[in-house]
């Protein structure tokens, strides 16, 4: 235990507590808990998909996040930048289109258009850069905005009606029926787990450097394909709960990190997962209390707090290199 | 030791073609001109001796500037830092960034010197940023080692009077010439691998000299 994990569990609980008894209908908790009637049984099951759904999102976003950072030594690379959560979103949204039901098999179709950018942008960069991760993050955020736009083409020719509806998925909202389907979150966070304890300490070495790193045995191939497959799944499974949640994938490391102030993957792992929970169930929390008329999609309020801290980290790193 | 042989196609023009390669048990050198493939054959003789025997280390610094000092012990499996090259004067909780390159490159190069678990230990130009002090004690510090060194250096100043060392003069991705650095100086042509003579000097106390 650190020091400072009385102090995260502190935040989490308390994030907890406010976002469930938060809620379009202004009933408290102790009621919801207390009372026994089906209305507000089925008011509960609500809250509590809503809340489980941001906390495995959040959670399996900034792991995913912190094994690109680490692979690729960019600080700016996550599952947004990369391209993954806007490639899912076609896949997922083809899926609904063409009348596919299970949710198993939508986030599936999502996983595997994840699949079909990482060969493209492997193929692309394998012809236009030396090395993974040299702007790897440009052609990630090209396909990415490509897809999107995509998403809404296809959305205006076949469910014009629904516009609004799939511009707020399309920015984050968990504002959805498809939020009772958190369980679907156990696929990433195996893979991401597996990805921990099989590759732990090989992913500490990827800090010395690719070439010394290799030269001690850490397998660069099978952590690649281990780290694009979670991530794959996680933005498969993500998306479609709960649309493009961006920048949360690169904040979450970043401040893990820093509060912690380590890089070792083993102290991070679970840490890291709370903090990106935190950060997705305080951003629903802020996005439900600015509500008004309509509700306001909390993707919305990440990438609010988000680009300021990504420009942030930008000129860090950049000021860094020049000296 | 067995021997090595390596075929490798690095890039178009390019080919590693190095044959019967075998190191003696202390300290080996590789010499040669810019592009001649010393890199190239010491990645890829790390690849061949194994993970679990050698370690490699690169003549760029390429670790993780926002590392602590304690985490890189940690990756390295060490509890303390070693106590040569003033490592200990080296606050633990440090961060990579506030230690001078001399500084980093001192500490990498003494964990690898330190680790028990690697025989093997191929260094790309190990002297980069040290001062003279610190070259001389690495120097020193490397004799005294049970591991198995091989060193890729431009630095010829710096090893040229331990004539005895196995040499591989390195030219094309072939060997151009080996055996003792003394012998490989004085009998091999240099102008046709540097582009440029060498004249090796003894000084009257024994000490040998090189002039270009």
């Amino acid at each position: 235990m650190h020091k400072k994990d009385g102090l995260l569990f502190l935040i989490f609980f308390s994030l907890l507590a406010l976002h469930l008894s938060q809620g379009s209908s202004e009933i408290s908790l102790l009621d919801l808990f207390l009372k026994d009637s089906p209305v507000y049984q089925q008011i509960l099951k609500l809250r509590i998909d809503r809340i489980m759904s941001c906390l495995l999102v959040g959670g399996c976003l900034a792991v995913s996040g912190l094994y690109f950072q680490s692979f690729l030594k960019n600080p700016l690379a996550e599952p947004f930048t990369m391209g993954f959560s806007g490639s899912s979103a076609l896949g997922i949204a083809l899926g609904i289109y063409i009348g596919i039901q299970s949710p198993f098999l939508i986030a599936g179709l999502g996983f595997l258009f994840c699949l079909i950018a990482v060969g493209f942008i492997l193929n692309i960069q394998k012809k236009v850069f030396h090395n993974f991760s040299a702007d790897l993050i440009l052609i990630g955020i090209c396909l990415g905005f490509f897809c999107n736009a995509l998403v809404i083409v296809l959305q205006s020719v076949f469910r014009p009606e629904e516009l609004q509806v799939s511009y707020q998925w399309l920015i984050g909202s968990l504002e959805h029926f498809r939020t009772s389907y958190w369980f679907l979150c156990f696929l990433p966070i195996l893979s991401l787990s597996y990805t921990q304890l099989r590759f732990g300490k090989h992913l500490d070495k990827l800090h010395l450097g690719k070439s010394m790193a290799s030269a001690m045995g850490t397998p660069l191939g099978k952590i690649q394909s281990a780290i694009l497959i979670s991530g794959a799944l996680v933005c498969g499974v993500s998306v479609y709960l709960c649309g493009i949640i961006a920048f949360l994938g690169f904040i979450a490391p970043h401040l893990t990190k820093s509060f912690y102030k380590t890089s070792l993957h083993s102290k991070l792992f679970i840490r890291c997962f709370l903090v990106g929970a935190c950060l997705l169930i305080f951003s629903d929390l802020l996005a439900m209390k600015l509500s008004f008329e309509t509700s306001l999609p909390t993707g919305g309020i990440i990438s609010l707090l988000g680009v300021p801290f990504f420009f942030n980290i930008l000129i860090g790193e950049k000021s860094y290199a020049k000296n | 030791m067995q021997k090595i042989n390596i075929q490798l196609k690095i890039s178009e023009n390019f080919r590693l073609a190095i044959e019967d390669f075998d190191l003696c048990e202390n300290l080996n050198f590789i010499i040669g001109p810019n592009g001649s493939g010393k890199s190239s054959l010491l990645k890829e003789l790390s690849k061949k001796l194994g993970s679990d025997k050698s370690i490699y280390m690169p003549a760029e610094f390429e670790v993780n500037p926002n590392l602590y000092v304690w985490e890189l012990l940690q990756i390295f499996d060490q509890e303390s830092l070693p106590n040569h090259f003033d490592l200990q004067d080296i606050p633990q909780k440090a961060k990579l960034s506030s230690l001078s390159s001399g500084g980093k490159q001192r500490l990498l190069l003494g964990l690898c010197l330190d680790h028990p678990n690697y025989s093997h230990l191929l260094l790309d130009e190990p002297t980069n940023f040290l001062d003279p002090k610190y070259k001389i004690q690495l120097l020193e510090r490397i004799k005294k080692s049970s591991k198995c060194i091989l060193i890729a250096s431009h630095d010829l100043h710096w090893f040229v009077n331990d004539s005895q060392c196995n040499t591989f003069l390195i030219n094309g991705g072939k060997i151009g010439s080996r055996g003792k650095l003394q012998d490989v100086l004085e009998s091999t042509d240099m102008k046709s691998f540097f582009g440029m003579d060498f004249k090796v000097e003894k000084s009257p106390d024994g000490k040998v000299w090189l002039k270009y």
